[in-house]
C-alpha cells in the first residue's frame, strides 16, 4: 500500500513539493525561534554571576544591565566616583568594582575598571575568569583582552594597541599612547570574550587632553610616569558592580542606594532586570508565536486542499481499486498514508532545516552578544510538537479520506 | 457452480424497474451478456460484483450467498473470486504495467497465497495473452489500447479467481483484434475452475461464446 | 533597516576624512599648547578654559567650500523614517563620557531638500556638501558649521578596511 501511495504522490510531485515547503519551513521556523530564544535567554542569564547589585545613574534598570554586561546599547549618563566612595562605605557592601565605558578598539568595547574585576566577576553560575596567558593589568599601559578579541585580531601577550575614542571602529584614535596586552582571558561564551579591559587610570590618562571634546594635546612627549596615580583617578564612571557580604541584605542596600540624596543613582539587581526584559519580550513573543502557528495551520490546510482537489481526478483510480476488492477503508487509508508520508517527510526536513538555522544563528549570536547556542538535532519536547502537527495533519486529512470512503461506496460500473 | 442468480431485480430511485433472467455459470463456460444501451447491463454487473446492494432475488458466487453477507465480506469475496476488466481506463496511470497487474493480488490473501512468484506468473500470462514481456515495465500511457486491455486481463486472471467479468473489453478494438483478444482470453482461463462473463453490444463476437444471456426489453 | 548602498572605505579615504575634520579647525588654534609640558598643565583650569575657547573657533574662510567627511549622525528632525536635519560628529557614543565634540568638530547638516534614511546612531556615514558658517544652539551640542547641498552615503567599515597605525599591532 505504501508503495502505491508513494507512486501516487510522485505523480503529483509539484503541488506536493510546494505544500511540503510550506509545512517544512513553518515548522522549522517555530522550532528554530524557540531554540534561539531559549539559548539566548540562558546565555544572557549566565553571562554575569557573583554580582549582587549594579550601581548606575538613575534610569532604566534593563538598559543599565544591557550596556554594562552585554555591551548592548550605550550609557546615557555617568555617576561620580565620589558617590561611589560614599555608597561603598556601607558595611553591608563587601566589594565594589567601578567600570567606565565609552571607547572601543576595532569595534570591540573597551571597559576601564580595576584589577579586582578579574577576582570578583564570574559567569555561568560560579565560574571565575581565568587567564589563558599573561596576567591582569598592573602598569598604566596594560590591557587585558577577551579570547574572541585575541582570536579575531590575532593578538598575543605583548601586542600593542591604540584605543579609539568613541564606541565604534570609526573615530579619533588615541594614537599618542600605546597600550600593551598584558593578559588574555580564557573563553567564557559570554560578552567578556569580546571585551578589552583597561585600568581606570590608563583610561583617564588618554582623555586628559580632551577637555573640550577633541584631542587638543598629544601625550607623546609627556613623561607619564611622573603623574601621581591619584591624579589619574576618574571623577566620573559609568557604573559599578557591587558584592554584598550577605545576600539577605539585598533589598536593604538597594533601597538605601535608590534613596541616596546626593546624586540620582539606581541599584539594579541583574537577575531582576533580565527577568523584566524577558517578560517584556514575552508579550511580543506571544504575538509572533500565534502568527507562526497560523502559518502552520495554513500549510496543513494547503495540504488538505491539495488532497481534496486531487480526489476528483482520482475517482477512476478509486473505481478500479474498488473493483479489485479494496474496501472503502482501504481507499481512505490510502489517502491517510499519503498525508502521513508528506507530513513525516516535512518533519524530517524541518529537523534538518532547524539545525541549519540554529547553526547560522549561533555564529551571529556569539558575535553580537557573546552568547553560545546549544546545537542538538532534536529534543523530546520539540519532537512532540512536531508529532502533534503531524497528527493534526492526519486528522485534517480525514476529511478527504471520509469523502473517498463515501464516494467509493457508490462506485460501480456505468455506461 | 460458479455463479447462480435467481429472481434478480432492481428498482432505481427514479422508479425504473429492471427484471433480470435467472442464469447459472459453471466452470469452463464462456457467457456473453448482450443488450441494448441502457438495458441494465451495468446494473447487472454491479449486482454480480457486489458493488450494488441486493434489493430482491439472490446471487450465489461459489459458496457465498450475497444477501447474507455484509459489505465488508462482499469486498473480500470480490477480491478473492472475481477479476474485472473494464471497457476502458483499466490501469492506474502512475504505476507500471507490471505493478498494475500485481494489483490483482493486492486485496486478496487467497489469491496471493496461490502465487509464489508473481513476476513469473505475470510473464507467463503475458505470453498467453500475446503481450510482449518487455512492455511490462512501461507506464499505461506508453501502451496501445489493446496492450492495456491485456494488462487488465492479466490483473483479472492472476491468482485464478473463479469468475472473470469483462465489460465491453473490445469496444475500442477492430474486429480482427477483437477476435484475437477474445481467443487469447478464453484460452487463458482454467476450464476446471474459472469462467468468463463478457458483456457486449457487439453481435459479431457471439459465436465465440457457449451461451448468450439477453438483457432488456427483448428478453 | 539599511537598503541603501554602502561605500567600502579604503585606507586613503580614512586619511582624507581625518584631514577634513582637521581642516575645520583654523590653523594655529592650538598653537598655545606648548611642545613640552609637565602633566600639571593638563589639570590647570586656565589651560582647560583655553582649550574650551579653542573648541569654539570657526574658520569663516571655509564658507562655500565643499568638503567630505565620515562621521556619525545625530538626528534632529525626523519625519517618518527620513531625516531632514542632523548633526554630524566624529565619534559615536556622544555626550556620556568626556564632553561632547567642540563646536568646530560638529556640523549641522541640512537634508530638507532630499531627506536621508534614518540610520542607526552607530552607523558611520559619509557626508559631502557645501560648508556654511552659522551659529545655532541645540540641546545636545553647539554647532558652528553647517552643510548644504548634501549627499549622504552609508559607510561600510569592512573587516580589513580599518588601517593599522604604525607602531601598533592593531587599530587605526
Amino acid at each position: 500500500m505504501i508503495r502505491i501511495a508513494a507512486a501516487s504522490i510522485r505523480s503529483r510531485i509539484v503541488p506536493t513539493i510546494l505544500v511540503m515547503i510550506a509545512l517544512t519551513t513553518s515548522m522549522a521556523l517555530l522550532l528554530a525561534v524557540d531554540r534561539i530564544q531559549d539559548a539566548t535567554k540562558r546565555g544572557f542569564n549566565q553571562s554575569l554571576s557573583g554580582v549582587d547589585l549594579v550601581l548606575g545613574p538613575r534610569g532604566s534598570g534593563i538598559e543599565l544591565i544591557l550596556y554594562t554586561v552585554f555591551h548592548l546599547g550605550k550609557p546615557t549618563n555617568n555617576i561620580t566616583t565620589e558617590t561611589l566612595k560614599d555608597i561603598e562605605s556601607n558595611p553591608l557592601i563587601e566589594w565594589a568594582i567601578p567600570i567606565a565605558l565609552g571607547d572601543s578598539h576595532r569595534g570591540f568595547r573597551v571597559i576601564s575598571t580595576t584589577a579586582k574585576y578579574f577576582d570578583h566577576i564570574q559567569f555561568g553560575g560560579d565560574q571565575s575568569l581565568t587567564f589563558e596567558a599573561g596576567r591582569p593589568f598592573s602598569a598604566l599601559n596594560d590591557v587585558v583582552i577577551g579570547s574572541a578579541v585575541a582570536d579575531e585580531l590575532d593578538y598575543s601577550v605583548g601586542s600593542s594597541i591604540f584605543v579609539t575614542h568613541g564606541s565604534e571602529a570609526l573615530g579619533k584614535v588615541h594614537d599618542d599612547f600605546a597600550f600593551k596586552v598584558s593578559g588574555i582571558l580564557n573563553p567564557t561564551g559570554t560578552p567578556t570574550d569580546q571585551a578589552i579591559f583597561v585600568s581606570l587610570e590608563g583610561y583617564e590618562l588618554i582623555h586628559l587632553g580632551w577637555t573640550n571634546g577633541s584631542q587638543a594635546v598629544s601625550l607623546k612627549n609627556l613623561d607619564v610616569s611622573q603623574i601621581p596615580k591619584e591624579r589619574l583617578y576618574p571623577k566620573t564612571i559609568t557604573a559599578a558592580y557591587l558584592g554584598l557580604s550577605s545576600k539577605l541584605n539585598l533589598f536593604k542596600v538597594s533601597r538605601s542606594i535608590n534613596e541616596y540624596a546626593e546624586e540620582p543613582v539606581n541599584a539594579v539587581i541583574p537577575g531582576v532586570a533580565l527577568a523584566e526584559l524577558w517578560s517584556m519580550l514575552g508579550s511580543i513573543d506571544i504575538v509572533f508565536r500565534i502568527f507562526n502557528w497560523l502559518i502552520i495551520a495554513i500549510s496543513l490546510i494547503g495540504m488538505v486542499t491539495m488532497t481534496l482537489t486531487g480526489l476528483d481526478s482520482r475517482t477512476r483510480e478509486m473505481t478500479i481499486l474498488r473493483a479489485l476488492g479494496a474496501t472503502p477503508a482501504n481507499l481512505a487509508s490510502m489517502v491517510l498514508i499519503e498525508t502521513a508520508i508528506v507530513s513525516i517527510t516535512a518533519v524530517l526536513l524541518a529537523i534538518g532545516l532547524v539545525r541549519l538555522l540554529t547553526w547560522g544563528a549561533a555564529d551571529f549570536l556569539s558575535h553580537w552578544a557573546g552568547v553560545r547556542i546549544d546545537l542538538t538535532w532534536i529534543n523530546f519536547s520539540e519532537l512532540s510538537t512536531l508529532m502533534t502537527i503531524v497528527l493534526a495533519g492526519l486528522c485534517a486529512s480525514l476529511i478527504p479520506a471520509v469523502m473517498v470512503y463515501r464516494r467509493s461506496l457508490a462506485r460501480g460500473f456505468s455506461h | 457452480m460458479i455463479l447462480k442468480t435467481s429472481a434478480l431485480a432492481h428498482t432505481f430511485k427514479s422508479g425504473r424497474h429492471i427484471q433480470f433472467p435467472d442464469f447459472e455459470v459453471n466452470a469452463g463456460e464462456k457467457i456473453a451478456v448482450v443488450g441494448a444501451s441502457g438495458s441494465g447491463k451495468s446494473t447487472l454487473l454491479n449486482l454480480i460484483t457486489g458493488v450494488l446492494p441486493l434489493q430482491t432475488g439472490s446471487i450465489q458466487l461459489t459458496e457465498f450467498t450475497y444477501h447474507r453477507l455484509g459489505a465488508r465480506d462482499l469486498d473480500t469475496v470480490r477480491a478473492d473470486h472475481i477479476g474485472v476488466i473494464f471497457q476502458s481506463l483499466n490501469l492506474i496511470p502512475y504505476l507500471t504495467a507490471l505493478e498494475n497487474a500485481q494489483l490483482g493480488l493486492q486485496f486478496s490473501t487467497r489469491r496471493r497465497s496461490r502465487v509464489s512468484d508473481a513476476q513469473r506468473v505475470i510473464s507467463e500470462l503475458a505470453i498467453q495473452l500475446g503481450l510482449s514481456a518487455d512492455l511490462l515495465g512501461q507506464k499505461p500511457s506508453e501502451l496501445s489500447i489493446g496492450q492495456q486491455q491485456r494488462v487488465a486481463a492479466i490483473r483479472a486472471l492472476i491468482g485464478k479467481p473463479e469468475l472473470i467479468i469483462a465489460d465491453e473489453p473490445t469496444s475500442a478494438l477492430d474486429p480482427h483484434a477483437t477476435q484475437l483478444f477474445m481467443d487469447q482470453l478464453s484460452s487463458s482461463i482454467d476450464p476446471e475452475t474459472q469462467a468468463v462473463i463478457v458483456v457486449s453490444h457487439n453481435p459479431s463476437i457471439i459465436p465465440l461464446f457457449d451461451r448468450v444471456i439477453s438483457i432488456g426489453d427483448d428478453q | 533597516m539599511q537598503t541603501t548602498f554602502a561605500y567600502e572605505a579604503t585606507e586613503e579615504d580614512f586619511i582624507r576624512w581625518e584631514n577634513a575634520w582637521d581642516r575645520l579647525i583654523p590653523q594655529g588654534t592650538y598653537d598655545f599648547v606648548p611642545k613640552d609640558f609637565g602633566y600639571e598643565l593638563l589639570f590647570n583650569p586656565t589651560f582647560q578654559s583655553q582649550l574650551d575657547a579653542a573648541g569654539k573657533v570657526i574658520d569663516p574662510s571655509l564658507e562655500g567650500t565643499t568638503i567630505e567627511l565620515a562621521g556619525f549622525m545625530v538626528p534632529i528632525e525626523v519625519k517618518g523614517d527620513k531625516v531632514s536635519q542632523f548633526l554630524l560628529v566624529p565619534e559615536a557614543g556622544q555626550c556620556i563620557h568626556v564632553p561632547p565634540p567642540p563646536m568646530n568638530q560638529t556640523l549641522l547638516v541640512d537634508t530638507t531638500s532630499s531627506p536621508t534614511e534614518l540610520r542607526d546612531l552607530y552607523q558611520p556615514v559619509i557626508v559631502s556638501g557645501r560648508l556654511s558658517v552659522v551659529t545655532q544652539s541645540f540641546e545636545i551640542a553647539d554647532s558652528g558649521y553647517s552643510l548644504v547641498d548634501v549627499t549622504v552615503t552609508t559607510l561600510d567599515l569592512g573587516e580589513d578596511a580599518i588601517p593599522i597605525a604604525p607602531g601598533a599591532d592593531g587599530d587605526r
